[in-house]
């Protein structure tokens, strides 16, 4: 366990998902209708609501990005960083078990589904959410994994 | 600061930054409430003259045309999904990549009548590619498939 607290992993993960998160907002921010569109490719929310999410999702990510790299408000951006992960694994699960094609938005029939990339792309977006969401606890917990006090991390 | 005013500040910021760019947005499609599109749909067999937008039609019209030669079909879905199975004679212009197709979409005759289809359901290529055709191109008889392969396939039509 030594060794593990003297590792940093809670400094090292929030750095991590903050340069992500950024990352992540930066070509959202700048194409909102696209991502809009993107949004409707996953038939999960109501239509009059897409806009409004590609409107605010990405700056979401963004302050959050901002916040993790500067520990500051840690914890409500851990929170909603948790929060963001849970409902991307979500959807994009639901999108392989329906057998949606998120690139074309369409639903593919279960004797076409997996028959391109996109079902093996979604599945490797999944796992990197789900190593980003091990990242995100290891900040929520992270007193745990650190000898510092609660301040430096 | 507590934990739940940490997260309702993030996402009231987030909101107003939202929408400041929102107000920078050049684009009088991008609306903050989104508004569902209907497309209307071909009751007979006859395409009108004066179409305004790309319309809708049924297999049973598909096939009506299909069977008197009338109508030319284009398959928007990807080249591997068009591969793996397609209505018969029909031409592949993928959606997704339509900049790559210029050149046949140049040789087609923009007064004929064209039923555009992809994977059914909520697909939206069919309409995306239509729409494409009709107002970027001036194509005048652009019909869209909603049913598309899936139905077409289904009903045992020839492919």
């Amino acid at each position: 366990m030594k060794f593990i607290k003297s590792l940093h992993l809670p400094l090292i993960s929030r750095l991590i998902l903050g340069v992500i998160f950024i990352y992540a907002s930066y070509d959202k921010i700048l194409n909102p209708a696209a991502f809009s569109e993107n949004i409707h490719n996953y038939h999960l929310t109501p239509v009059f609501v897409e806009n409004l999410a590609a409107l605010i999702i990405p700056w979401l990510e963004l302050i959050i990005g901002v916040f993790l790299i500067l520990g500051v408000f840690l914890e409500g951006s851990i929170s909603i960083t948790i929060g963001l992960l849970v409902f991307f694994i979500v959807i994009l699960t639901q999108a392989v078990i329906r057998g949606i094609d998120v690139h074309c938005g369409c639903f593919k029939t279960a004797a076409d589904a997996g028959t391109t990339d996109l079902r093996a792309e979604l599945i490797k977006r999944i796992v990197e959410d789900f190593l980003y969401l091990g990242m995100a606890f290891i900040v929520k917990f992270r007193r745990k994994f650190t000898n510092l006090d609660k301040e430096t991390v | 600061m507590t934990h739940k005013n940490q997260i309702i500040g993030i996402f009231l910021l987030a909101t107003i930054l939202g929408l400041i760019r929102f107000i920078f947005i050049n684009d009088p499609e991008f609306t903050l409430i989104k508004k569902e599109r209907i497309v209307q749909q071909i009751s007979s067999y006859v395409v009108p003259d004066d179409m305004t937008e790309p319309m809708s039609v049924d297999l049973e019209f598909a096939k009506h045309h299909f069977d008197n030669s009338s109508a030319i079909f284009i398959d928007a879905r990807e080249v591997e999904d068009f591969e793996l199975g397609h209505i018969k004679d029909a031409i592949n212009i993928p959606y997704d990549y339509y900049e790559e197709y210029e050149n046949i979409i140049d040789e087609l005759d923009d007064m004929a009548i064209y039923i555009i289809y992809c994977s059914g359901g909520e697909c939206s290529l069919s309409l995306d590619l239509a729409d494409y055709l009709f107002n970027e191109k001036v194509f005048e008889k652009v019909l869209i498939f909603e049913g598309g392969w899936p139905e077409w396939r289904d009903a045992g039509y020839p492919y």
